[in-house]
């Protein structure tokens, strides 16, 4: 029983970084998002269920199509419908279940409360406003303050996600601006209503490695500095290295491991979260001494399943390695493996 | 196809490329002149061995792309030549081009918008051979499932159209036709980056056991230095149409040199959280436009260590140490200290 203890301490290191009170903001239950007709339809997102706490990052994770992205629209209420429907769960923020709000009602959550930055700087901004009228723009919506108050406060937020000449900045168009600098226009708008969770979108995957590092740091220092929560989505391991307290694995529209991200780097239960981490090219391994021999990276055979096929027990059984008869037959839910760490999977009980 | 003479006259080397540019004319005035030029490329020399990998890595518009293309003769260079096998290609007209084309083949980036979706997989494979003129029906389709099988497809899949691929196997596509030819050296330009993590690393494994199997050299371009390194033997790290280093990858990965390298290794988001740093060390800003490219060294307005030397002087890329070069006055001074 050496190792449960082990596991024990690294839960305490992180909470230690994290000195706030831990208080669940908003929990996501048992959602179920489908795209079709109730006839006909796929699923997107299978029974996911995850919580974000007060100033944590929580990372999802997952290759294109695992439903990450959906799931963190629906949260802001963006899942169109038709051909969108939420089927069954709840999103409890603040007391409320945010997917029984009226539209008026979610429009103050959104933007307010949790706000959403996107893959495509350049997409999300409006290419025919200067970078001050849009951040303004949001602000009067929101808060209900006056043209001249807004403007000075997105000159402050240009300030604090670190723009040069923030004053000559407000009156350029995105078009003006990098790549790097359209993303820190869009998180100081995110972030200028002061919203207690800031959902991000693969906010760095346009973006070139060195401009990459530049946000995640920025990221992490907004996040010292405002105490907001961030829900991050991401398909780079990398990149949740970096920047995650806890991680969320999602495979195929279900969620199959949560874990603190040390823990789940070190300890990955679920056969796909560790095949995933086998199959990235690493450079670690060349800093560490003795390797005179390259390995060929250790491929997953096979590949994503198709939404439009019903999968009847564990989604990945078709490409794990350790899958038995019952992992074909049987949906392994998420259940405690070790403290604070969960796992769909099967392997655990055998 | 390769006589003695131009062995020994190459050297081993499958393509060497000497003080290659490419500019690109940017608006036009009234009279038609280009206003400007964007240095895509500026004075590029290196060279690939038999049989060897070079990784290109470098950030968006550092040129790498430009380079990949002009290898091929997709573009025309505006300077400087390109020996492959020992002829020069820079100069050939497209009919001149025609039987060099078969030797240099190119893997493209995007499997969904490189094959042509009205053909089927089975013809996108076998056009190489028609173009070329190479054997008839039946043989076409003999060797059309060689390539399947060596590119990891079933023969089943011949008559599918590439919508009814996924992402890793229309790579597998776009590669075999790369493969029709016998071809000696490939460029890979990102041939990974459209793909899921998942799959990179099978389409990663396919390419090195190709170049085992069919004795392949590759340029292999990508910006994802940590993919770079994984296949090739050594890498060239390029910044703003500029090679800064070359190196075997294990020494430049382990001592990088050049500033500009040496951040982008710190840039790198590594895959384990206890490896975390609070701040990456690396250059603030973004990179310069390449129509007007800063003076001197191209990296010297986001270096840390610039001096007034690297406005004046353009560094030229020499060997510091034995099969290590480096583009960077730093190390002038080193020498001539010592």
């Amino acid at each position: 029983m050496g190792k449960p203890e082990k596991k024990g301490r690294a839960l305490t290191t992180v909470v230690a970084s994290n000195p706030t009170n831990i208080e669940t903001l908003l929990r996501v239950e048992n959602l179920d998002i489908l795209f079709g007709t109730a006839k006909q339809h796929v699923v997107a997102v299978d029974g996911v269920s995850f919580k974000i706490n007060t100033g944590e990052t929580l990372a999802i994770v997952g290759e294109s199509g695992c439903g990450k992205t959906v799931t963190s629209l629906s949260i802001m209420g963006l899942i169109p419908c038709p051909p969108g429907i939420i089927d069954n769960g709840s999103i409890q923020f603040n007391g409320k279940d945010l997917l029984h709000l009226k539209m008026e009602e979610m429009r103050k959550v959104r933007g307010n409360d949790i706000a959403m930055i996107f893959q495509e700087p350049m997409t999300s901004l409006n290419p025919v406003l200067t970078v001050g009228l849009q951040m303004s723009e949001a602000m009067m919506a929101h808060k209900g303050i006056s043209r001249k108050e807004a403007r000075k406060r997105a000159i402050e937020m240009l300030k604090l996600v670190q723009i040069p000449e923030p004053e000559k900045r407000m009156e350029q168009y995105p078009h003006q601006l990098s790549g790097g600098m359209r993303q820190r226009v869009m998180i100081g708008t995110a972030l200028s209503c002061e919203p207690k969770i800031l959902i991000a979108d693969e906010p760095t995957t346009a973006l070139d490695v060195t401009v990459q590092a530049q946000i995640l740091d920025l990221m992490n220092d907004i996040k010292a500095k405002l105490d907001t929560s961030i829900l991050f989505i991401t398909h780079d391991l990398g990149v949740v290295a970096e920047i995650a307290d806890r991680v969320l694995v999602m495979y195929a529209g279900r969620t199959i491991e949560e874990a603190l991200v040390t823990e789940l780097y070190e300890n990955p239960i679920h056969p796909y979260t560790e095949g995933l981490l086998r199959a990235i090219p690493r450079l670690d391994q060349y800093l560490s001494a003795d390797n005179s021999v390259k390995e060929a990276l250790k491929q997953m055979p096979g590949i994503v399943p198709s939404i439009y096929k019903k999968i009847e027990g564990c989604s990945f059984a078709p490409r794990c390695p350790y899958a038995r008869k019952q992992c074909g037959q049987e949906r392994p839910v998420m259940k405690e493996v070790v403290p604070g760490h969960r796992a769909a999977c099967w392997k655990p009980e055998w | 196809m390769v006589g003695k003479d131009t062995m020994t006259k190459t050297n081993g080397s499958i393509i060497q490329v000497s003080g290659l540019k490419k500019y690109f004319p940017i608006g036009r005035t009234l009279l038609g002149k280009p206003k400007n030029f964007a240095h895509a490329v500026d004075d590029v020399s290196f060279t690939i061995k038999q049989g060897e990998t070079l990784g290109l890595v470098g950030e968006s518009g550092s040129g790498k792309t430009t380079i990949g293309r002009l290898l091929v003769r997709l573009e025309k260079p505006t300077a400087g030549s390109m020996l492959f096998e020992g002829k020069d290609i820079s100069l050939l007209k497209k009919r001149e081009l025609k039987p060099f084309r078969g030797g240099i083949q190119m893997v493209f980036q995007d499997p969904y918008s490189s094959l042509n979706p009205r053909m089927k997989a089975g013809d996108l494979v076998s056009e190489p051979f028609i173009i070329y003129r190479k054997g008839n029906r039946v043989e076409i389709k003999e060797k059309v499932e060689k390539l399947f099988d060596a590119v990891g497809l079933r023969k089943e899949q011949i008559d599918r159209y590439s919508h009814e691929f996924s992402g890793g196997q229309r790579q597998r596509i776009g590669i075999a036709r790369a493969l029709a030819l016998n071809p000696r050296l490939i460029i890979a330009d990102e041939p990974v980056s459209a793909l899921d993590v998942s799959v990179q690393a099978q389409v990663l494994n396919l390419l090195a056991e190709l170049q085992d199997e069919f004795d392949l050299s590759f340029l292999f371009i990508a910006h994802d230095i940590s993919v770079v390194a994984h296949v090739s033997h050594r890498i060239a790290v390029m910044y703003l149409g500029k090679l800064m280093e070359v190196a075997e990858t294990k020494e430049l990965i382990r001592h990088p040199r050049h500033p500009y390298t040496e951040s982008l290794m710190n840039a790198v988001p590594i895959p384990n959280p206890k490896l975390r740093r609070d701040k990456h060390d690396v250059p603030q800003g973004d990179i310069p436009s390449p129509i007007n490219p800063p003076s001197g060294c191209r990296f010297r307005t986001r270096c840390p260590h610039a001096f007034d030397r690297c406005a004046k002087e353009i560094p030229l890329l020499r060997e510091i140490e034995s099969k290590h070069a480096v583009a960077c006055h730093l190390f002038d001074k080193e020498m001539e200290d010592a």
